[in-house]
């Protein structure tokens, strides 16, 4: 071995080793872990990370600072105000938010915030916030912040506790302004009787509310304490308030809106208005509640009233104080039937919106056969409606087994939009009685045996004075008691002079037709003339009188064949005749031998013989209906 | 040949004013032994000669008696019914009223409700309304059809005449609306009488109606009558419990 390659072979061990030492000194590369294949369309695959790309921070004094000796995108700090110019009076918000941890966070109580500018911590906010494509868990500190007097206020950087590690939230800076004349002036909350213009009426329960509005300023959280400073009413505020939207004045407003029970006890005009205390959470301009709470004392504007008595007039049986609108339920009793003695009862439920508290129970009166006792009374009422339930409870005793009901209790009310009094009595409920076994039955007729005097009052005695007499004269006999209406004969009687009224109407226009048609008429009389010298000629053939039958027979034909207008028909000449009869016939002969001999007889001055003359009837009658059967 | 038709028709006339008198004195006659019987406090005898009249004719007094008897007999149904069609037949007689306001009052019914032209139909009895109705009908019909039938002119008097009629058979029509609606009131005459769901006798029971209750019919099938009574309690009731005033 020569000292050359023993050198040579020094020089590779030290490179060697130099090596080794520098891969010694190099972070471990971490071998990539064996898997599937990435796939970019299933969203359950890992997914290789991309390499973070960090922009090189920008100096920013207001805004992040990097927490020394951590990494610059692993916990920071902001802080900015919302808004960062604010009104005089008005709330804003402070808010610190730190990036990168959400629990483990201490900053100074109170901040150092400069003088006059006070701020109030609200609530905290947990979150996530995107930076740079990383989702980073932040927590964010809300104050609330207003200021004593305008100006420019810094807010001091200063340092927050992070799990342990300072982290320096950054300065901010507010301007507090003294409101100028085109910002809207501060609203407080306020407060509303609602009550709906009329008239109303002494003992009525009004429908009133007491609205308390929201303003952008201020939103109500709670009503305490509601009292009635003016007006002639009695006043009871109802437990429970809500919120509502409701439009008032056109527009839509959300008010606590609190429901009360006024009843006017004077009539006359009046003014009430109401005093409540609210309690009352500021908001700051984003319109969330600013953390600063208040309490208010809150009078509402007074309502003019006009309030009259119940009219005397018309008031009916039963009434009890009762104004409103009301139902009355189906009454029910405990049992259909009941033993003289033993108590059943009898429960009347009232529904309706009115002064259900004030109404007094209907009165029972049932005389000797029922002993009553005062009702039980219970109420139920939605307080928002207004609507609700009076239930009566009677307790009745029957005293008497002819007891068949429990007779009708009057009750009624008044109500205010009719201005009236209404009925409403409690309709009567049958109910079997049956005697006690100490007391003996008593039959339904009035009789009474009187065994028992003190148990059974001689109410059918004292009955039979008051049932009238009968009647001396039985009045007007008739079959049915029914109406004449219920009866076939009447209305057949009615087709009388509607058939009076047809028959004439229908004549009235045969006669106006034949007016208007003499033809007609002519014709008719033509054929009754006809019929009447053919009746002639037959009794002049039969006792052979040959003149007689002759001008009879004549007569038939010219009656017949005479034209229908003004024409006589004894005027009517042989060849008239013939024209309305066919040509070579034994109709058209038969004419002309009765015309020659007429003609003979009447003007040859001498007597001819007309032997056989009679013989031609048969022609005559058929040559009569031949000719009419011509006729037009 | 008119001299023998106006003697005929003499004849005629005098037949029936004189059957009319006997039969007006026998039908006079014919409540009078009721009444003793009534007078002597044997009201099922009374009842019973007043029913036996009263299937062949009937009269509001005969209708009022009988009441009576029934109503001491502890009938209050049939009572009601009785007095109820007297009073139709007669509204004017006050004795009928009192007692259906006594009877009512007694077994604790209420008094029936009835509309304004029902009421304003008992001003008179169902008979004088309806001959009225009919007879300015067919006036105005007559005053307003025979001038241009006959060819006659009409004149002042005739229109005025139709203008009347038309006026009174007018104000007639609320009461036969009435008389109408009346015709559906009945009488519940058995006691506890069952209002039913169905018209069969295992109808599930609704509820009950007092005997001399009054409910207007508003349907009926076979053996039972739909009725709606006062609060309107409503359902099926037998017929032979139940019946109409106007039957």
């Amino acid at each position: 071995m020569n000292i050359r390659s023993v050198f040579s072979r020094t020089i590779a061990t030290l490179v060697f080793l130099a090596g080794v030492c520098a891969l010694a000194q190099l972070p471990p590369v971490p071998l990539p872990a064996p898997g599937p294949t990435p796939d970019p369309t299933n969203p359950f695959m890992p997914r290789q990370r991309l390499r973070e790309f960090v922009p090189p921070p920008a100096f920013d004094p207001l805004q992040r600072v990097p927490m020394p000796g951590m990494g610059a995108t692993t916990i920071s700090a902001t802080a900015s105000f919302d808004p960062p110019v604010l009104r005089l009076m008005r709330f804003g918000e402070y808010r610190v938010t730190i990036l990168g941890m959400s629990a483990g966070i201490e900053v100074p109580d109170p901040l150092p915030a400069p003088e006059g500018l006070i701020l109030d911590l609200t609530n905290k906010t947990p979150g996530t916030t995107i930076v740079n494509g990383q989702r980073l868990m932040s927590m964010t500190l809300r104050y609330s912040v207003t200021a004593a007097r305008p100006g420019t206020y810094l807010m001091p950087s200063f340092t927050a506790t992070v799990a342990g590690q300072p982290v320096t939230v950054p300065a901010a800076q507010v301007v507090v302004q003294t409101p100028g004349p085109d910002d809207l002036p501060y609203q407080s909350v306020r407060a509303v009787l609602d009550l709906p213009a009329g008239e109303y009426f002494v003992g009525q329960m009004l429908p009133a509310r007491l609205l308390v509005f929201d303003t952008p300023d201020e939103t109500v959280q709670a009503v305490a304490n509601v009292t009635k400073p003016s007006g002639d009413f009695l006043f009871q505020t109802q437990t429970g308030s809500r919120r509502e939207r409701i439009m008032w004045e056109g527009k839509e407003s959300v008010a606590l809106v609190t429901p009360l029970r006024l009843t006017p006890i004077k009539p006359g005009e009046t003014d009430v208005s109401l005093q409540a205390i609210v309690f009352i959470n500021k908001l700051n301009l984003a319109g969330r509640p600013s953390g600063n709470t208040a309490q208010a004392m809150l009078d509402t504007a007074p309502v003019r009233v006009r309030v009259r008595a119940l009219p005397e007039s018309g008031r009916k049986p039963g009434f009890t104080g009762a104004i409103g609108k009301f139902e009355l339920g189906q009454p029910v009793l405990s049992a259909p039937e009941a033993i003289v003695g033993d108590p059943i009862n009898l429960t009347v439920t009232l529904m309706g919106e009115g002064n259900l508290e004030a109404i007094g129970a209907p009165t029972f009166d049932a005389g000797e056969a029922w002993q009553s006792f005062t009702p039980t009374i219970n109420v139920e009422r939605d307080v928002f409606s207004g609507r609700g339930t009076k239930t009566f409870t009677y307790t009745l005793i029957p005293r008497t087994p002819e007891t068949r009901a429990v007779p009708t209790i009057p009750f009624s009310y008044f109500d205010p939009e009719r201005k009236e009094f209404v009925d409403l009595s409690i309709p009567p409920q049958a109910v079997a009685v049956k005697p006690s076994g100490a007391a003996p039955a008593a039959t339904p007729a009035p009789a009474t045996d009187g065994t028992d005097a003190a148990n059974e009052p001689p109410s059918p005695k004292r009955a039979e004075p008051i049932l009238t007499g009968l009647a001396e004269k039985p009045g007007r006999w008739r079959r049915s008691p029914s109406p004449i209406a219920w009866s076939g004969t009447f209305w057949a009687g009615q087709a009388v002079p509607a058939l009076a009224l047809l028959g004439l109407w229908l004549w009235r226009r045969r006669v106006d037709f034949l007016a208007a048609h003499p033809e007609v008429v002519r014709r008719r009389e033509a054929r009754i003339a006809a019929k009447r010298h053919l009746r002639v000629a037959r009794v002049a053939a039969h006792a052979n009188d040959e003149d007689a039958f002759i001008n009879a027979s004549i007569d038939a034909i010219r009656a017949a064949a005479a034209p229908l207008d003004t024409t006589q028909a004894h005027s009517v000449v042989m060849e008239e005749v013939l024209a309305k009869l066919p040509r070579e016939n034994h109709a058209d002969k038969a004419v002309r031998e009765l015309f020659t001999c007429g003609h003979a007889k009447d003007f040859s001055g001498h007597h001819t013989p007309l032997n056989g003359v009679t013989e031609l009837l048969p022609h005559v009658e058929k040559t009569v209906a031949m000719i009419e059967g011509r006729q037009p | 040949m008119k001299g023998a038709l106006a003697v005929g028709a003499l004849i005629g006339c005098a037949i029936w004013v004189v059957f009319s008198l006997v039969l007006f004195d026998n039908f006079s006659n014919a409540i009078h032994p009721g009444n003793t019987r009534y007078a002597k406090g044997d009201f099922a005898d009374a009842k019973r000669l007043w029913s036996k009249v009263s299937g062949k004719n009937t009269s509001p007094g005969l209708l009022h008696n009988l009441g009576n008897a029934e109503f001491k007999l502890g009938k209050l149904g049939p009572a009601i019914l009785a007095w109820e069609r007297a009073r139709a037949l007669d509204p004017a007689f006050r004795n009928t009223t009192a007692n259906l306001r006594f009877a009512r009052g007694q077994a604790g019914l209420s008094e029936p409700e009835l509309a304004w032209h029902e009421e304003y139909s008992a001003l008179f009895t169902p008979d004088t309304w309806i001959w009225v109705a009919t007879g300015a009908f067919w006036l105005a019909a007559a005053l307003l059809a025979l001038p241009p039938l006959l060819k006659r002119k009409r004149t002042a008097w005739t229109q005025g005449g139709a203008v009347v009629a038309i006026g009174v058979f007018l104000l007639t029509l609320p009461a036969l609306a009435g008389i109408v609606a009346r015709g559906k009131i009945g009488v519940v005459l058995a006691a506890e009488t069952v209002l039913r769901l169905t018209p069969t006798k295992e109808g599930e029971m609704l509820g009950k109606l007092a005997e001399g209750e009054l409910a207007r019919v508003e349907k009926s099938r076979g053996a039972y009558v739909y009725v709606r009574a006062a609060s309107d309690r409503a359902g099926w009731v037998q017929r032979g419990e139940f019946t109409k005033i106007w039957p």
